[in-house]
């Protein structure tokens, strides 16, 4: 009878699972499946060598310092013998803070209390604290798995006095899993033994999802898998699923993004992933700005709109034979980011009158305000008189392109953002507002392209070349706007925290904590924000006049500053808080945080992106030299 | 047989953060003294509970957000069916599950491992979280709960998601997927942006619009041209 009930378990599990899948051809992939479980329970003989032909995994050769999965004799054994059972291991060296790939979408990370602190923090941080390591995983190794993978095995290994602390520590990483909407599971094991058994239950029951899948991946790293894995979200996978499809790279990557959902939705490849590629495809498009020259050349009998076409065809003439004109350029888009910030705490401080007034005063002028951008252009720099003229008046085309087109294609809103109290940065920010809310009601095609549009246009603002080349999620300082937006949510969050009041007598505690964690503790707010408010920041009115700090509520909060909230909620402190633990406590939990703080700052060079083998050893190290001295340039300048 | 009770709407800005649902008969199987426990830590926390009939052994609501909990408070080696049976039918219930399991020795470590992978759990559905004792257990509970709520609040997942977006949005990652073709350096991928656009814009440009509109030699445009057309030169092995 037990042993009825164990068949009837296993035929029920199976069938069970295809449910979860999306896809009809998988589906019934699944039904065919069921009848070999019996078959593979009862015959070990020739039928079970093949019973995963098709699935491949990767094992990450990277290995600084022996802190792989890959560098334990007894274990990679193991997982080699995986290959008697069909399924293809393939080895790469990967940056990514993974052990072995199992699948497009899934990953599986191997700590233990050796290693756990070299794979988490820079081998020079000087910090020894367990529950930070918990942390940094939370808040700098999830986020960056969730731009690669939609789920991650979890395996942490050690004595009893580990795993205690390991799981104690645990409550930051189910948050981050929840809000990077990625699947987490964590697994404890107190011996390689059962990290072993672990690791390949993990390849197994993945390997059931993708048995008969994959071809053959080349041992090597071809000329394209290098190439698709530069993409943001792309892993080593994900290239092999793309480069199995009956067509080219260029048709690929010339593709809708819903013709690669549908081609790719076999492989399992993470919606988010491909979401991102067909954003980045798209960074830099020129399409719209010919469609721009184009509604602008249907009405000639505009004369400024005349002045304007004409004033766009020299400078891409010019920009032809100066393409070097790049960076000016993007300096000169940094220094607009300045003093957009600075225009946000001006419209920060608008209860006074006298400020409004001022603030008006400045809103009416931008004649002026190009003034004193060149002014400050002459400052700094040792070009040519006429190179300076011919940047600014390159920024200043930008402006008046932007400006047009939404004076050729959306009158009416143009109409409703004639308000002396917004510049035009903070009109093209309200454009991006309207549209965010006009896609919820309308969904209309013209509003969608304008939306991409300005929003493309706003972002370019950040790229700048003074961006560290290596990719850092954790890094917020070469997003000031991000930032900006951060310090706000520090003051949501603490809103939220006396809102959500445990104790009287903790409440101070916490917000005297939360200031001394901020990055830049300097930073002064003059009102706070109405809650109601600020909890829907996207709850536009269109009847009603448009909110005259549109700014505020736009952005979202960086990964560090979320997951370090996250991982940190009022919750965790009600037990360090408890009576029988002296105020001395509280004073060992700042430090801890400051700690936290400078290792994380110190942290984002651990898993960067990598430079391509491609680039020349001498431009690299000159561009780096040129990036060191305009960075340091902006610092003087700031003083 | 226990029935499910549908969660009563509930306000996170009317002084307390939420509201805690116990399944009356997970409470008749614990000590009492767990029980104080959990009344007192609901209590310091602004939680209210409440003893009701229902499926999982606890129901949080929080924010507006509600979380599914079956906690195994006694995890019998030789009697674990009944667990994934709850499971599998649970699961398709909740949205937001999660399977609290107490492991305070090894023994109980190996028997949940082997019988995760034996009842084919898919990673995430639910998502299970060992713990050492009880009291770890339900101050998880609460934390993924209250977590969860303030994620739901703030909205948290679409910014991060928005900002994901805005981060893949730059010229390093740019110059870096157009620097891997063969043969481009970083000037060459300049004038590309500059003059043709995107990488979707790249990929659709013709050898001889690249060689019209920028300043790249005829190999290098022939190098872009067929790197992206011709399977057989860019399957090939990598050399460093």
């Amino acid at each position: 009878m037990v042993k009825r009930k164990f068949e009837r378990l296993l035929n029920f599990y199976p069938v069970e699972q295809s449910y979860d899948m999306q896809s009809l051809k998988t589906a019934l992939e699944a039904d065919n499946l069921v009848p070999l479980i019996p078959a593979v329970k009862t015959d070990y003989g020739h039928q079970s060598l093949e019973s995963f032909a098709g699935s491949v995994i990767i094992v990450n050769t990277q290995n600084v310092d022996k802190e792989m999965i890959v560098s334990r004799r007894s274990s990679y054994q193991v997982i080699l013998a995986m290959e008697k059972r069909g399924i293809q291991v393939v080895e790469r060296d990967l940056d990514l803070p993974v052990d072995i790939i199992l699948s497009s979408a899934v990953c599986l990370a191997w700590y233990d209390s050796r290693n756990l602190g070299k794979k988490a923090t820079p081998a020079n941080e000087a910090s020894s604290s367990l529950p930070l390591y918990i942390e940094s995983i939370a808040t700098d190794v999830l986020p960056l798995l969730s731009f690669y993978f939609r789920g991650c095995f979890l395996v942490f290994e050690g004595e009893f006095n580990f795993l205690s602390t390991v799981m104690e520590s645990s409550d930051g990483l189910y948050a981050a899993a929840t809000s990077l909407g990625i699947d987490l599971q964590i697994f404890f094991s107190y011996s390689p033994e059962l990290t072993n058994e672990i690791m390949i239950n993990c390849i197994k029951s993945n390997a059931i999802q993708t048995r008969g899948l994959y071809p053959k991946m080349p041992d090597s790293v071809t000329l394209a898998e290098s190439f698709l894995t530069q993409f943001p979200g792309i892993n080593p996978l994900t290239a092999h699923s793309i480069l199995s499809l009956e067509a080219t790279l260029n048709e690929f990557l010339a593709w809708s993004h819903e013709q690669r959902m549908s081609v790719l939705e076999k492989y399992h490849v993470p919606e988010e992933s491909l979401s991102l590629l067909s954003v980045f495809c798209r960074f830099g498009e020129r399409e719209d700005s010919k469609s721009i020259m184009t509604d602008c050349s249907s009405s000639v009998s505009s004369g400024p709109d005349s002045d304007r076409c004409h004033f766009y065809q020299v400078d891409k003439k010019r920009k032809r034979t100066n393409p070097v004109i790049i960076d000016q350029d993007d300096e000169l888009c940094f220094d607009e980011l300045l003093q957009f910030e600075t225009m946000n705490q001006e419209v920060e401080a608008v209860p006074d009158s006298s400020t409004l007034q001022n603030h008006f005063d400045f809103g009416m002028s931008r004649d002026v305000g190009r003034s004193r951008d060149l002014g400050k252009a002459g400052l700094g720099m040792n070009d040519t008189f006429f190179q300076k003229q011919r940047n600014i008046e390159t920024t200043m085309r930008n402006s008046r392109v932007s400006q047009s087109s939404w004076n050729c294609r959306a009158p009416q809103i143009s109409e409703q953002l004639e308000q002396p109290s917004l510049s035009l940065k903070n009109r093209e920010l309200s454009q991006n507002e309207i549209m965010d809310t006009d896609l919820n009601w309308h969904n209309l095609g013209n509003f969608e392209k304008l939306h991409e549009d300005i929003r493309g246009e706003v972002v370019n603002l950040t790229n700048t070349p003074l961006l560290d080349e290596s990719f850092s999620i954790s890094d917020s300082k070469y997003f000031p706007n991000l930032k900006t937006e951060t310090e706000k949510d520090h003051m949501r969050n603490n809103k939220i925290v006396r809102k959500l009041s445990f104790d009287n007598n903790i409440h101070p505690e916490t917000n005297s904590t939360w200031r001394s964690v901020r990055h830049t503790g300097e930073v002064d707010h003059h009102a706070e924000p109405d809650f109601g408010r600020d909890a829907f920041p996207l709850d536009f009115n269109p009847h009603g006049n448009i909110d005259s700090t549109p700014v505020r509520n736009l952005g979202g909060i960086t990964f560090q500053e979320g997951m370090s909230y996250l991982s940190d909620t009022p919750l965790s402190r009600v037990r360090r808080y408890q009576p029988s633990k002296t105020p001395g406590n509280v004073q060992e939990q700042k430090r801890q945080k400051q700690s936290g703080q400078s290792s994380n700052s110190a942290k984002k060079g651990r898993y960067s992106v990598p430079i391509s083998s491609w680039t020349p050893n001498d431009k690299k190290s000159t561009k780096s030299m040129a990036d060191t001295d305009i960075w340091e340039e902006r610092k003087r300048r700031s003083n | 047989m226990d029935s499910t009770t549908s969660t009563p709407s509930h306000s996170s800005f009317s002084g307390t953060n939420g509201v805690c649902l116990m399944r009356n008969g997970w409470k008749g199987g614990q000590h009492p003294s767990f029980i104080d426990f959990i009344s007192a830590f609901l209590s310091t926390n602004s939680f209210r509970l409440n003893f009701v009939p229902i499926a999982p052994d606890f129901i949080f609501n929080c924010g507006g957000m509600s979380v599914a909990f079956i906690f195994v408070t006694n995890w019998d080696r030789n009697n674990v069916d009944p667990i994934f049976m709850r499971i599998q039918k649970l699961k398709t219930q909740f949205s937001r599950f999660y399977v609290v399991i107490a492991l305070p020795a090894k023994e109980e470590i190996d028997s949940f491992i082997q019988s995760y992978f034996k009842f084919g759990m898919v990673i995430g559905k639910p998502t299970f979280v060992p713990v050492k004792d009880l009291e770890m257990g339900f101050e998880k509970m609460v934390k993924i709960a209250h977590s969860s709520g303030v994620y739901k609040q703030q909205r948290i997942e679409e910014k991060l998601k928005a900002e994901r977006k805005q981060l893949v949005q730059g010229i390093n990652f740019y110059l870096k997927v157009v620097t891997s073709i063969p043969g481009i350096d970083n000037h060459d991928a300049n004038a590309l942006n500059q003059a043709i656009g995107s990488v979707q814009a790249i990929v659709k440009a013709s050898k001889e619009q690249i060689l019209e509109n920028t300043d790249l030699s005829t190999d290098k445009a022939e190098m872009v041209s067929r790197f992206l057309r011709d399977p057989k030169f860019y399957l090939r092995p990598k050399i460093n």
